[in-house]
């Protein structure tokens, strides 16, 4: 997360030279604050990953990730908080229900906005064209009806199989959020968040191995 | 169970509900920020055009991992500048088929 912001210009941000989604009723912190919080945030990470002080890490990356909410807000941001907290609080099944629900609702707002028929994808596709963006791989607008429809059904099914088939549900979130990072820049904090919530489903003997 | 284990529980169950409440009130009020990841996204590109007639592009006042995905985030964006550049008002809000609108008016 902090990389993907670092790398995206957030720093604009807190300059007061792009636009950041916030609560108007907070201040907004200088840019060198932004900087010392992805330090820190990329401190803590590197102790998770080593299993350094793990809980303490994992605490302190919640306080991090919740701080830097307030200072601009997105959808993968708070996701990766709510995952943080559950951990934080010692209770990984919290952290699978936050997942599960993710899927769900995503699926849910996607049937109710008629997503299946491409027309958001297209419009997103366009707008990653417009703004010169580069996706590593790029999606011809042809196929966006039948993208839409693909992940709409991998979002819906995706609860079940990590209930039912964990190690099936677990390929298929990896191919699905990387196919989703792939094709549209700036999810790779959202899809690694996704990837290691969707590993609390499996037996920690497979986790581990 | 140990009391802090409990507390622990208790709290992490408080966080998923109140994110389930919050997804939920996000299907009936759309204006709420929900789980919705791009699940109505529209052609958002307008233009924003200074008392000069010097432009800028609503897409360049973005960080590169931001997405607009309907004309209330545009507007939103262009009120933002209203209040930052205000040196330089009135700023106009150009949509790609011709039409014009304070941007400064939300």
């Amino acid at each position: 997360m902090a990389l993907q912001e670092a790398d995206s210009g957030h720093l604009g941000v807190a300059a007061g030279v792009l636009y950041g989604r916030r609560p108007a009723f907070l201040p907004l912190l200088p840019p060198w604050v932004d900087a010392v919080l992805w330090l820190a945030l990329i401190a803590a990470g590197a102790a998770l990953a080593l299993g350094w002080r793990r809980q303490a890490a994992l605490r302190t990356a919640t306080v991090l990730v919740a701080l830097s909410l307030t200072q601009a807000y997105f959808n993968q941001k708070m996701f990766l908080f709510l995952i943080l907290a559950s951990l934080a609080l010692e209770s990984p099944r919290a952290a699978r229900a936050q997942l599960l629900l993710l899927y769900i609702a995503s699926a849910a707002f996607k049937l109710r906005d008629g997503f299946w028929t491409g027309a958001s994808l297209s419009a997103l596709l366009q707008q990653i064209t417009d703004r010169g963006l580069a996706p590593l791989v790029v999606l011809p607008l042809s196929l966006a009806p039948w993208a839409a429809k693909f992940s709409l059904a991998a979002e819906a099914m995706i609860p079940l199989a990590l209930w039912k088939k964990p190690v099936w549900g677990v390929a298929a979130v990896i191919a699905l959020h990387l196919g989703f990072s792939l094709c549209v820049p700036g999810l790779w904090a959202f899809t690694c968040a996704c990837i290691a919530a969707a590993l609390l489903f499996l037996p920690a003997q497979i986790a581990l191995e | 169970m140990p009391d802090r284990t409990r507390r622990l529980n208790l709290a992490a169950a408080a966080l998923f509900a109140a994110t389930a409440a919050w997804s939920a009130a996000g299907f009936f009020f759309p204006a709420l920020p929900g789980w919705t990841m791009f699940a109505k996204a529209e052609r958002a590109s307008a233009r924003l055009v200074d008392k000069t007639g010097e432009a800028v592009e609503v897409y360049d006042l973005l960080p590169r991992d931001v997405y607009l995905v309907d004309p209330a985030g545009t507007r939103a964006v262009a009120a933002w500048q209203c209040r930052v550049r205000p040196e330089r008002a009135p700023w106009t809000l150009i949509w790609p088929g011709g039409t014009q609108e304070d941007a400064c008016a939300k």
